[in-house]
């Protein structure tokens, strides 16, 4: 099994943020991981990118071993706790990557702080008031677990104790699960659900649901002012498939897209090569404006 | 009232391949009452001594719930709507007037429409409808975020066993506005029966069966019920929203709002709710 460099901690302003960092140079990237996950789902991915950038792997606030805060579980207050924990690293400018919730939180940085990503990278994602609407409506073939983690305290009551179930629903559920059941191993599962036992863990993974009205308000602002950077929309043929791109399209000017298949809802851990190599191609074709830092 | 309750006798009825557990009394036209989700023929303890005084009160258990059987399907409300009437059959009532909250008010819309020749009248309580304009732009309302949970298959039977009088008394909680309707020993006669083998899963298959239950009731409304038609909502759920609703079904519709009342009429404003029922019934 892959595992990620050990993890690292720095404070930025009210939150202790764990993280791990490989490679030396190149392009800086930030890669932040989705629902109900943490940057292990990147454990593939950075050894694959280490050569060429400077890897930045983040616990998301409420996830993992990163604080878990009493609010602010909104993506504009996400993103903010995100930028100062990358100035606190001496970073300006990034390649931003963001899967599932994380590319709301990508998208949310980018748009507030369009000189300081240089690259957005938005994968398996579907922005709310910009296409997430439609995976939400159960009525519209979308997904029950929208509501149901909005719900409220039902929500926490009901999962606890049966993390590992609830985790393994989701990587390997029917619509959009991994294509290969045995790309990730009980004992990935079980990661991911030790991580949901710890105090607070469920509550704050619930609460980037529970802020999605307020997202839906924040983008429609952002969503007025186009993103002018390079970005690049990542489906999977067994996941959203066009989705991410049709979204992104909706907010912002330079877009490319590709679709990685044989591929469920997870393609950092199914198909990180294929996922690297797009990210790679696809920073190679547009380093302009790349601001390379090497590691302070 | 309780020595009242004490008066009606409880029994089973065959009805096509169910048993059906119906709790039978009083004397005067028949009247059926359709309990809705999570809850069993119990939500109408409070009224039917009084609705008895002038009718033959069946308040039965739907085909999933408390001691009705729980096949593995026919769990649409025009299927639900037949084990009704083969339970009033069984009890010899040809024709009979319906009452219904929640899912069962949808069951008794579906029987007032697959059973014209039967159903003499008909009440709807605080419900949404299939086949409704709205029935399915409702669907994204948080209020119902429940509707798409239950019609995941399988995983919500896993994370309710064991939870069921968390899981029931979420619904309680959050729809009341007259919250000493439910003491908790109240709440957990609910908890207990959908604890029981079966329920859980019957309880929800009733919205596992919304994409027929809609498909058939859009058929229906094309030749909308011409019986006269009791819509009443709580003031702080469905409220008077729900005439306009019904109009869409029925060409004789009365009702409106009962105040201070949430989701649960019969136990929240029991004597509100039997006056009106009582009523609109009267022959």
């Amino acid at each position: 099994m892959a595992q990620q460099p050990e993890y690292e901690s720095l404070r930025a302003a009210d939150i202790r943020f764990a993280y791990h960092r490989a490679g030396h140079g190149g392009f800086p990237i930030v890669l932040l991981h989705g629902w109900p996950q943490t940057s292990h789902a990147w454990r593939r991915v950075t050894p694959l990118l280490s050569s060429q950038c400077d890897v930045v792997i983040p616990d998301l606030p409420g996830f993992g071993y990163t604080s878990k805060p009493d609010g602010g579980f909104d993506k504009k207050t996400i993103s903010r706790r995100l930028r100062d924990f990358v100035r606190a690293l001496g970073l300006s400018r990034i390649v931003l990557a963001g899967h599932d919730l994380g590319g709301h939180v990508a998208y949310a940085y980018a748009a507030q702080w369009p000189e300081e990503v240089s690259h957005l990278i938005f994968i398996e994602s579907s922005l709310p008031g910009f296409g997430q609407e439609e995976s939400m409506d159960v009525s519209k073939g979308g997904s029950w677990h929208f509501g149901f983690n909005m719900a409220g305290d039902i929500s926490e009551e009901l999962v606890r104790g049966r993390e590992k179930l609830f985790v393994d629903h989701f990587m390997r559920r029917e619509k959009v699960g991994l294509f290969d059941p045995n790309s990730v191993s009980d004992a990935d599962i079980e990661h991911y659900a030790r991580a949901l036992q710890r105090p607070g863990a469920l509550r704050s993974s619930f609460s980037y649901y529970r802020t999605l009205p307020i997202d839906r308000s924040d983008n429609s602002v952002w969503g007025q002012t186009p993103l002018t950077m390079p970005v690049l929309a990542i489906g999977t043929e067994w996941g959203y498939g066009p989705a991410s791109e049709r979204t992104i399209r909706r907010v912002a000017k330079d877009v490319q897209a590709t679709i990685i298949e044989r591929c469920g809802h997870y393609p950092a851990e199914e198909r990180p090569s294929e996922l690297a190599r797009a990210i790679t191609d696809f920073l190679a074709m547009t380093p302009s404006g790349i601001h390379r830092k090497d590691r302070q | 009232m309780s020595s009242k309750l004490d008066d009606f006798r409880h029994q089973m009825l065959r009805a096509g391949d169910v048993k059906i557990h119906a709790v039978v009394g009083g004397d005067g036209p028949p009247l059926v009452l359709l309990h809705g989700f999570p809850q069993t023929w119990w939500e109408w303890h409070k009224i039917m001594p009084a609705l008895a005084e002038r009718h033959t009160v069946v308040a039965l258990d739907l085909r999933g719930a408390g001691h009705s059987d729980c096949p593995q399907g026919g769990y649409d409300k025009a299927s639900l709507a037949e084990d009704v009437h083969g339970a009033m059959a069984a009890l010899g009532f040809e024709r009979y007037a319906v009452c219904g909250h929640d899912i069962g008010a949808m069951v008794a819309l579906a029987l007032a429409f697959t059973h014209r020749e039967a159903v003499t009248r008909v009440a709807i309580l605080d419900a949404p409808m299939p086949g409704w304009s709205q029935w399915e732009a409702n669907f994204i309302d948080p209020m119902v975020w429940h509707f798409a949970f239950h019609m995941k298959r399988d995983l919500p039977e896993r994370l309710i066993q064991g939870r069921e009088y968390d899981y029931v008394s979420a619904f309680f909680f959050d729809r009341t506005f007259n919250h000493g309707a439910f003491p908790i020993e109240e709440v957990e006669v609910y908890a207990r029966a959908f604890a029981q083998p079966g329920n859980t899963r019957g309880g929800l298959e009733w919205y596992r069966a919304f994409p027929v239950d809609h498909t058939n009731a859009l058929g229906w409304k094309r030749d909308p019920l011409t019986i006269p038609v009791l819509a009443l909502g709580g003031e702080h759920r469905w409220g008077a929203r729900i005439v306009a609703m019904l109009e869409e079904f029925a060409t004789n519709v009365s009702g409106g709002s009962i105040p201070d009342c949430g989701h649960w009429l019969a136990e929240e404003r029991p004597a509100e709710t039997t006056e009106a029922l009582l009523k609109f019934f009267a022959p």
